[in-house]
This record gives structure tokens, sequence and C-alpha cells, in this order.
């Protein structure tokens, strides 16, 4: 039994062709595989990135009811806003910053033609706390908002074209208070704002917050906390403290609740990569099953021989098995090399894509966990033995006389 | 004249008979009335609806639309501070906001549909520019009106209102009003019979609102104020 393995090895190399016939076939599943896995969770991470820190924040807070009715912009449904509720929230662990926002409707009007506008309201002393890439995107020409400059605002790129408005130029913004009180202010464009997101094109105005405050009555409040988190895999016990830190009159979401569409593209491929995986795994473990059977019938006389020498039929399974093991393992390793060198390569010059619903030019830069490595491995090497499996027992079940006399 | 000038002086009213008096003239205690809005657009179209109006006490209001096509047998009701509007097709009313536009127009539900100076605002008299016409200046009691003030002018010959001027919070204004075609409805009741609301943020946007029709004599029941009569 403990010479098995050795004998195994050694059957490995002297076998030389069929062994690298099945080997070859695991290395180009693993590093299919880990490319694969790669660049799916590369684009993934692009797209959380931009969304987490670049729009929603990992976390938000609302108002207990608020993401229920969040299509009707309920502004009545609004928070103070001040350094108690901040530090309370910010005493939670994993919590990196918090910002407030206040989104809220209206419509936005040149004197001649008007036309409705989703409008974004950002504490833009705070908002890189929580979301460090929110700076918005500025065309030439423009100039980015800042706290002090609260009679300005920018305005989605395409909104502007829709009803026409000129960098520089003053707007009536409209709105009104939750309480139903008219408003309007006069803001200076003072910039057109280009998102990846096409909403934020087509809909969006954003101010400063205090210009929201003063707008629609909300002084002191807002409708919106984005908290950024420090690591993003603990999110869901950081929501959990950050809930039972607020009390039953807030609500706190996940970036993944509050952007759908993103996690559903997420899923979406995730799902198409499980689906590509299992069917590299089923070739590689076909090539596997094919090439040892051949291997086994090759084998005859020497199955036979051992036979006949007094090794036991379930030692011969054992050593199919364990050579099919073997070539796994080294297939599997060889595979996980080369794929990481390959990625490493691939990520060290990155491959700028555009992604659907992100920032519109991104560089792609494909990793995979160690874990998934790992995985990848153990994946090969048990599939390896399970494919051996049929041969390895047709092997020992062969009669030694009639094996030694194959020709 | 010159006794008609001191008597002039004499009656000089106070901002609270003033605006009684608006009130009054704009939204008398109960009366029918039938009315066309024409609400033209910025992009130079012009719509014209049909309706007919009913109110009791203080706020209790109907109103059925007849045209256009696309709108008629819409009604809207208020109670109280309640606002519904009906609409036919979908057999259900929602409620809605007085802050919101009146079928895409530029007078607001809250002008269309209430009006009671004496309980939203707290009057001040000031400086007429117009020596025929007294000025109020009107500012909000609660955060709940939809102007933040209002400038009035009223005909000091007869209280009738002749202008009026909607402002912000911020103090800029959002719509100005001229009140003309005044006309005696019913014996003893006059009132503007056309009322023109300019969009002051978006000049080519204005409605103007003709009342064809108007009754005080009315026995209104007061089931027509409830959710329930919607749509009957």
């Amino acid at each position: 039994m403990s010479r098995l393995p050795a004998l195994a090895v050694r059957n490995v190399g002297r076998n030389r062709r069929r062994s690298l016939i099945t080997g070859v076939a695991i290395v180009i599943a693993v590093v299919m595989v880990m490319l694969l896995r790669g660049f799916v969770d590369g684009a993934a991470s692009i797209m959380v990135a931009d969304v987490v820190e670049g729009r929603s924040g990992a976390l938000q807070v609302h108002k207990k009811g608020y993401v229920d009715s969040i299509e009707s912009v309920p502004t009545r449904l609004n928070m103070p806003y001040t350094p108690a509720l901040v530090a309370q929230m910010k005493a939670v662990p994993n919590v990196k910053g918090v910002t407030g926002r206040i989104t809220f409707n209206g419509l936005v009007s040149n004197g001649v033609t008007q036309t409705m506008f989703v409008g974004r309201a950002l504490d833009l002393e705070h908002e890189e706390e929580a979301c460090p890439r929110a700076k918005s995107v500025v065309r030439p020409g423009g100039q980015p908002l800042t706290a002090a400059d609260t009679s300005s605002a920018l305005i989605g790129f395409e909104l502007a074209e829709s009803f026409g408005t000129q960098l520089g130029q003053t707007v009536s913004v409209q709105s009104s208070s939750p309480a139903g009180r008219s408003n309007a202010i006069d803001l200076k464009v003072k910039g057109f704002a280009v998102s990846s997101f096409p909403f934020e094109n087509k809909r969006v105005l954003a101010v400063p917050l205090a210009t929201a405050q003063a707008l629609i009555d909300l002084d002191g409040k807002v409708t919106e906390y984005a908290v950024g988190v420090h690591d993003l895999t603990r999110l869901e016990e950081t929501r959990t403290a950050l809930q039972a830190a607020l009390g039953p009159d807030y609500e706190v979401h996940t970036w993944k609740e509050l952007n759908t569409f993103v996690r559903d593209v997420i899923n979406r491929q995730n799902a198409v990569f499980s689906a590509i995986s299992a069917v590299l795994f089923i070739i590689a473990l076909t090539v596997i099953a094919n090439t040892m059977l051949m291997s086994v019938f090759e084998r005859v006389r020497e199955i036979g021989t051992l036979l006949a020498v007094g090794v036991r039929r379930a030692q011969v399974l054992q050593l199919f098995i364990l050579e099919a093991a073997v070539i796994g393992l080294i297939g599997g390793v060889a595979g996980a090399v080369l794929g990481r060198v390959a990625l490493a390569v691939i990520s060290t010059i990155g491959i700028p894509i555009e992604m659907p619903g992100t920032s519109g030019k991104a560089l792609l830069q494909p990793t995979v966990s160690v874990r998934f490595v790992l995985a990848a491995v153990v994946v090969a090497t048990l599939g390896a033995l399970l494919a051996s499996a049929l041969p390895a027992r047709r092997a020992s079940r062969l009669n030694p006389v009639d094996a030694l006399r194959n020709a | 004249m010159h006794a008609l000038v001191l008597m002039l002086l004499a009656a000089d009213p106070t901002v609270a008979e003033l605006l009684a008096k608006y009130d009054s003239i704009m939204g008398p205690a109960q009366f029918e009335a039938e009315a066309t809005m024409t609400a033209t657009r910025e992009d130079g179209t012009a719509r014209t609806y049909g309706m007919k109006f009913l109110k009791k006490d203080q706020d209790k209001f109907r109103l059925w639309f007849s045209e256009p096509a696309a709108v008629k047998g819409q009604e809207m009701l208020r109670n109280g501070d309640n606002l519904w509007i009906y609409i036919p097709n979908l057999k259900r009313a929602t409620r809605v906001a007085n802050r919101d536009n009146f079928q895409g127009g530029d007078f607001n539900n809250a002008d269309v549909l209430r009006v009671n100076y004496q309980a939203d605002y707290d009057g001040k008299l000031i400086d007429s520019d117009a020596p025929d016409a007294w000025c109020i200046e009107l500012k909000a009691k609660s955060k709940e009106t939809s102007y933040d003030s209002i400038k009035l002018w009223m005909r000091k010959s007869d209280f009738q209102p002749l202008k009026g001027q909607y402002f912000g919070t911020s103090g800029q204004m959002i719509r100005s009003a001229t009140f003309t075609d005044h006309k005696e409805f019913e014996k003893g009741f006059t009132r503007p019979g056309r009322i023109v609301m300019q969009n002051e943020l978006v000049k080519t946007r204005k409605s103007e609102m003709r009342t064809s029709r108007m009754t005080l004599k009315v026995d209104v029941p007061a089931q027509r104020f409830t959710q329930a009569d919607l749509g009957k």
C-alpha cells in the first residue's frame, strides 16, 4: 500500500505521452477558468467600486419607509443632520465616513422653457469620506461645485441640452417643501456633469446641500446618509450594527439593495461564468477519462503481470486512481501557476473597457483570490480522480491469464 | 367730489376687511360655477379644459371636467386638507397635493380649490403704486401654504381683485395673476370673469381661467363631498 503512491508517480513519468495529454487538458481547463473568473470579478469590482465609491456609498441610511416609496422622492421623510448623529454612525465598527444628502424633485427653467429634474444635494465637505470617487466629472469649461458657492448648480449634460442652457447662465430652479410650499431660486450653471450612468446625465441637477436645504425648507436636515466602510466583505455585520445603533426610526440598506441594476448584472455574469466553468469541467473530465481508458488498454500486459505477481485487485484500482490524482494535482498546480502569471501580466497592462452602466472607460484588472486558485487545484485533482474511477475499475477487473496472453 | 373723497377716506378699510372681501368674492361660502381653463405651454401649444365647480362650507370642493376628451370624466374633491383626483379609467381616486399643478397648467391645486386667505395669511396694507387700488402684502401663517407671500391689488371702488403676485420663500416671484372682465354673475355678486396666471419662471407659460356662469343660490347635498360620490 505504502509503495503505491511512489509507483503511481513513476507510472505517470513512464507513460509520458498519456500523462502529457491528460495534464495539458487539466492545465488548459484550470487556466481558462481562472482567466474567466478574473475577468468576471475584475469587471464586477469595477462596477462595485463605481457604485460604492462613486455614488451610493456602501450603506445608506434613510428614515423608516423611505426606500419603499423612493420613486416618489419623499422629502417629508427627512432626518436631522447633526454632528451627534454622524458621530453615532461613525462609532460603529468598520464605518469609514458618513455624508448627508438630499434628493428632491423640481423644475428647472431658463425663462423660456422648463423641464423636470431630480436634484442631488451634496455635503461637499464630507462627500469624499463616504464616497471617495464621488467627484463629479465636469465637461471642460465648467467648474466643480464648492460648499461655499451656494448659488451654483451642476447640470447633467443631456439635461442641459434638453432645455438649452449655457455655461454661466442663470436658471430658475423650482421645488417645494415637504409641507407643500413652492419656492424658486436662481442658480448659475457652473458646469455640465458627465456621468457613466445615463440617468445622471439626463435627469440630475446637483447643488450644494445648503442650497437645497434653503430651497425646500429642510434646514439642518437630509433625506439620505451615505456611509463608507473600510472592509466591504463585512458589509452585512456593519449594516446590522448600524441599524442597532440608530434604532427603529431609521432604515439601513446596502449598496446591493439600492443598486439592483448593478447587483443583477453581477449575478448574471456569475451565472454565465458558472455555466461556462461547468462545460469546461465536463470537457476536461471526458478527456481524462478517455486517456485513462486508453492507458488501461495499452497497459493490459503490465496489469496482468501485476496481478500475476500477487498485487491485489483493490491495489490496482488504487494505483490507477492515484495516477490520475497525481496528474490532476500536477496539472492543477501548473495551471494555477500559469493562470496566475497570465493574470498578473494582463493585470499590470490592464484592459481598457467600457462597461454598461458604469464609468465610461475603466481599466479592467482581472484578479482571482488565492482561495479560488486553491479551489481550482482541488477541483482539478478530484475531477481527475473521479474521471479515472471507471477505467481504473476496468483495469482491476482484468483476468491476469488473459491479460498476460494479450499481445 | 370733496365729499366723495372724504367718504372714501373715512371708509379706509382694515386689512382684515379686505381679506374677508377677497375671500367672499373669490371663494363664496357656497356656489356652483362653470369655467374653462386654457393652459398655454412653453412650446406654444394651448389646451382648453372645461369644468364645473361646486363648493360648500369652508373647504369642501367638487370639480368635474367635461373637456377635452382626454380628461372628460375626471373629478376632483377637496374635503378639508385632503385633495383627491378621480381618474375614470382607473376607477380610483388618488390623493394629490396643493402644490401640484392644476391639469399641468400654471395654477396649482390650491389656487383653484382653496380660497381662504383669511385663514392662511397675515395681511399688511402697503403703499400702492396704483392710485385706484389697495395693495396688501400677505405673509404665510404656516409652512403649509403654497406660497410664502402674496402681493394683492384690490380696486378701491368695489374691492374687486385686480392683480396678484405670488412669491416663494426665497422672495422670488413664481407666478403673477391679473383679474379682469369683472362681471355681475348674479344680482349683488360681482367677481372677475377672467384670471390670467402668468408663470414668472417660464415666461412662455400662462394659464387663463374664464368663468362663464356662477351662482350662489345652490342647494348642495353633503354627500357630494365624500370619496364615495366620486365617479357617480
